[in-house]
C-alpha cells in the first residue's frame, strides 16, 4: 500500500517537476528570440537614424532600405516614431510621421486590426491614434459594428479617435450611450478635452442619454477649460436632486473668471452638507467684498474643518481680508475660525 | 504488533497525511497563481510599454500626494532619502518626515540641511499618536515639513504623519528604496484610472545589487554575480510577479510593499490607521482594508502594479542577511 502511494507521489512530482521544466524551456527560448529581435532593430535603429531624423525634421527623402517590407522593420520605425513624438513636439514632424505611416502602413494595420491577439490590437489602435491616421477612421469605426466584445482598453483607443473624426454631435451620443458606463472619469475626462466647444455642449444638451460618470466628467471640463457658452445650460443642473451633480457644477463655476445670477446661489451658504458650503465659500470671489465679507465672517466658523479652511482661504484673497483674518485671530471669540486664519496667513506670509 | 507501536504508527500516518494535504494545497494554490499570472503576463508581453505618463502628470487629472518618511535614528541617510524623492516626477505633493523621537541628530540634521523654521500647524486628529512636539516647514523647499514627535514605532510616527497630511493619498516608504523618478505617476495609475475604485497601490520591489544606478535613476539592469544575491532576486521575482499578480486578479492581495505603497487616507483612518502592538504593520492594515471593504459592502480593490517602481538592496552576506 505505502509502495502504491509512493508510486503517486513520485508520479505527480514528475509530472509537476516536466510543467516546470517545460515553462523554463518556453521562456528561455521566447527570451532569446526577443534579444535577436531587440538587437536586430537596434543595429537597424544605429545604421539609419541620420537619415531617419533628417527625414522627420528636414523633410529630406527616405532610401528605399527605410521602405518596411518585413514585420521586424515595421517594429523597428514604429519604435523610433513613437519615441520621436513622446519627446518632441513638432506639427511638421508629425505630419511626416502620418504620411510615412499612409503610405507604408495602412494596409499592415487595417490586417492588425482583426488580430486575435489582444496587446497586437492594442498597440495597433495605439499607434493609429500616436500617427493621427484619420485615414483609418473608418475601419476602427466598423469595429463598433461587429458583435465582438472588446476590452476597455481597446474602446477607449477607438473613441479616441473617433471624438476627433466625429463632428456629429448625435452620432457621439449614440456611441457614448451605446457601451454604457465603462470609462472611469479621468478616461472621459481625457477624451473630452480632445473635443471642441461645440462638441461637449452638444453632449450637455443631451446629457440625460449620457452615461453617470461621463454626465459628471462634461461639468469638470467645462470648468477646467472654462467653456463660457456652456455656462447657461450649466446652470439649469444646479436644481438636480444627485448632490454630486450639484458639487461638479459649483465648482465648474468657481473656475471661471465671471459669473451672472449670483443669487442663485446663496442658498449654498446654509445647505445640510458642507461640500456645498465648501464650494460656497470658493464662490464668493464673484461677489462684491461687502456680500463676501459676511458670508465668509459666517463660514469661517462653520463646524466642519474643511468648510472654515476655504472660507479662510476666500478672505484672504479680498482687498481687505487680510486684516479681516488678523482681527480673527485678535478677537479669538472662536479658537478653531482663530487657528485657521493663523494658517492662512503663515501661508500666504511663506509665498 | 503492540498497541504502542499501532499508536506510533498512527501519529506517524496522521501527521504525514496531513503534511501531504497541506502540501498538496499549498503546492495546488501556488500553481494555480502561477498559471493566473503567467497569462496576465503573456498578455501584456507584446504590449508596447512607451505608453505616455504625462498625461498622468496633467494637474487636472493627477490626484495629490502627501509621502512620508518615519525615521528613527536616520541622521546618515534620511538628508538622501529626501533628496531623493524630490527627483520624483508628480504634479503635486508633500513630503512630511516624522522623526519619531531620535536619540541622535536626526532632527538637527533635517533642520540644519533643509532650513526649516518651527510653524504653528493645525493638525487633525484623526489617529491617537504619542505627543508632538513641533512641526517645522522648510523656508527653501516649501513642501518639505517635519513632524517631531514622542517616540511610538514606525506605525505610531505613520499614524502621526497621516494626521498632519493634507492630501487624499499618501505614500509610504523605507528610507533605503530608491525610487524611479516616475515611480508615483506608475503606482498611482491604477487610482487614477480607477473612479476611486483602487484605495491602494504596491509597486514592484527589485533587486539593486549589480545594477547601474546613477542620480537615483536605474540606467542598466543587471544581475549580480553572487550566488546569495542570485537567489534573493529569483525570491522576489517569485513573490512579486507569481504571488501578487495571480493574487491582485481576484483583489485577494493581503500585503503590499511597506517599501513603497500609496493608500486611500480616508479608508486608512475608517479602518483604524496603523496598528502600532503588531511587527507587519503594513499586512495588518491591508487585512483591516480588505474587512473594511466587505463591511461597507462597497466595490473597492487593492491593486499591485507588475512594473518596477523600487529598488532596493540586498544583503550580499550571510550575515547581513540574518
Amino acid at each position: 500500500m505505502l509502495d502504491q502511494e509512493l508510486k503517486y507521489l513520485i508520479s505527480l512530482i514528475f509530472a509537476i517537476s516536466a510543467v516546470l521544466t517545460f515553462l523554463i524551456i518556453y521562456l528561455t527560448a521566447s527570451r532569446l528570440l526577443e534579444r535577436k529581435n531587440e538587437r536586430r532593430k537596434e543595429w537597424y535603429f544605429r545604421k539609419f537614424k541620420d537619415e531617419i531624423y533628417n527625414y522627420l525634421l528636414a523633410g529630406e527623402k527616405l532610401s528605399r532600405h527605410l521602405i518596411p517590407i518585413c514585420k521586424w522593420k515595421i517594429e523597428a520605425m514604429e519604435h523610433v516614431f513613437l519615441q520621436y513624438i513622446k519627446t518632441a513636439q513638432n506639427e511638421e514632424m508629425l505630419m511626416r510621421i502620418t504620411n510615412y505611416a499612409e503610405i507604408y502602413l495602412l494596409d499592415y494595420y487595417r490586417k492588425l486590426l482583426c488580430h486575435r491577439k489582444w496587446s497586437i490590437r492594442i498597440n495597433t489602435l495605439y499607434c493609429i491614434n500616436e500617427f493621427q491616421l484619420t485615414a483609418l477612421a473608418e475601419d476602427v469605426e466598423s469595429l463598433l459594428y461587429k458583435k465582438k466584445n472588446y476590452t476597455k482598453e481597446e474602446y477607449f483607443e477607438i473613441y479616441k479617435l473617433l471624438v476627433k473624426k466625429q463632428r456629429n454631435c448625435e452620432q457621439m451620443v449614440c456611441y457614448f450611450a451605446k457601451i454604457g458606463d465603462i470609462f472611469s472619469e479621468f478616461e472621459y475626462r481625457r477624451l473630452l478635452m480632445e473635443m471642441t466647444e461645440q462638441q461637449i455642449e452638444g453632449l450637455l444638451f443631451a446629457l440625460h442619454k449620457l452615461p453617470y460618470s461621463l454626465q459628471l466628467s462634461i461639468f469638470d471640463v467645462i470648468g477646467i477649460r472654462k467653456l463660457e457658452s456652456c455656462i447657461p445650460a450649466l446652470e439649469q443642473h444646479l436644481q438636480a436632486k444627485d448632490i454630486e451633480m450639484r458639487l461638479r457644477v459649483l465648482k465648474a463655476m468657481s473656475q471661471f473668471p465671471h459669473l451672472s445670477n449670483l443669487d442663485q446661489y446663496y442658498r449654498f451658504a446654509e445647505s445640510q452638507h458642507w461640500q456645498e458650503r465648501l464650494m460656497f465659500a470658493k464662490l464668493t470671489q464673484h461677489f462684491n467684498e461687502k456680500e463676501a465679507i459676511a458670508f465668509l465672517l459666517r463660514l469661517i466658523k462653520d463646524p466642519s474643518w474643511w468648510v472654515r479652511q476655504q472660507a479662510a482661504k476666500s478672505l484672504q484673497m479680498l482687498q481687505s481680508g487680510y486684516q479681516m483674518l488678523e482681527s480673527i485671530i485678535k478677537e479669538n471669540e472662536d479658537p478653531f475660525a482663530a487657528d485657521m486664519a493663523k494658517e492662512i496667513l503663515r501661508k500666504a506670509d511663506n509665498k | 504488533m503492540s498497541i504502542s507501536t499501532l499508536f506510533v504508527e498512527g501519529i506517524f500516518w496522521s501527521v504525514g497525511i496531513f503534511i501531504a494535504v497541506y502540501m498538496s494545497m499549498s503546492i495546488g494554490f501556488y500553481c494555480f497563481l502561477l498559471l493566473l499570472s503567467f497569462l496576465q503576463l503573456k498578455k501584456e508581453s507584446h504590449l508596447n510599454k512607451l505608453e505616455k505618463l504625462d498625461e498622468y502628470f496633467d494637474v487636472n487629472y493627477a490626484k495629490p500626494v502627501s509621502i512620508l518618511v518615519p525615521a528613527y535614528n536616520e541622521e546618515a541617510g534620511v538628508v538622501e532619502t529626501v533628496r531623493s524623492l524630490l527627483s520624483l516626477k508628480y504634479p503635486q505633493l508633500e513630503i512630511i518626515v516624522i522623526n519619531d523621537g531620535s536619540t541622535d541628530a536626526t532632527l538637527s540634521t533635517l533642520i540644519e540641511h533643509f532650513q526649516m523654521a518651527k510653524i504653528p500647524k493645525v493638525i487633525r486628529k484623526e489617529l491617537p499618536t504619542a505627543a508632538i512636539k513641533g512641526v517645522y516647514q522648510s523656508t527653501i523647499i516649501p513642501f518639505i515639513y517635519l513632524l517631531d514627535k514622542e517616540n511610538g514605532g514606525k506605525a505610531d510616527a505613520l499614524n502621526a504623519g497621516i494626521n498632519m497630511s493634507q492630501y487624499p493619498y499618501f505614500c509610504s516608504i523605507d528610507g533605503d528604496s530608491i525610487l524611479e523618478t516616475d515611480a508615483l505617476l506608475k503606482v498611482m495609475k491604477p487610482i487614477v484610472q480607477s473612479n476611486n475604485e483602487v484605495i491602494a497601490s504596491g509597486g514592484s520591489v527589485r533587486i539593486a545589487n549589480g545594477c547601474d544606478i546613477q542620480m537615483g535613476t536605474v540606467l542598466q539592469v543587471r544581475i549580480s554575480k553572487k550566488p546569495l544575491v542570485i537567489m534573493q532576486v529569483i525570491e522576489y521575482l517569485r513573490a512579486f510577479l507569481l504571488g501578487r499578480v495571480g493574487l491582485s486578479k481576484f483583489n485577494m492581495l493581503l500585503i503590499i510593499s511597506g517599501a513603497f505603497s500609496v493608500f486611500s487616507k480616508s479608508w486608512v483612518i475608517k479602518a483604524g490607521g496603523y496598528s502600532a502592538d503588531t511587527v507587519g504593520e503594513d499586512m495588518e492594515l491591508v487585512v483591516r482594508l480588505h474587512r473594511l471593504m466587505n463591511e461597507e459592502g462597497k466595490k473597492r480593490r487593492i491593486e499591485f502594479v507588475s512594473d518596477p517602481v523600487c529598488w532596493t538592496e540586498a544583503p550580499e552576506t550571510l550575515r547581513n542577511l540574518s
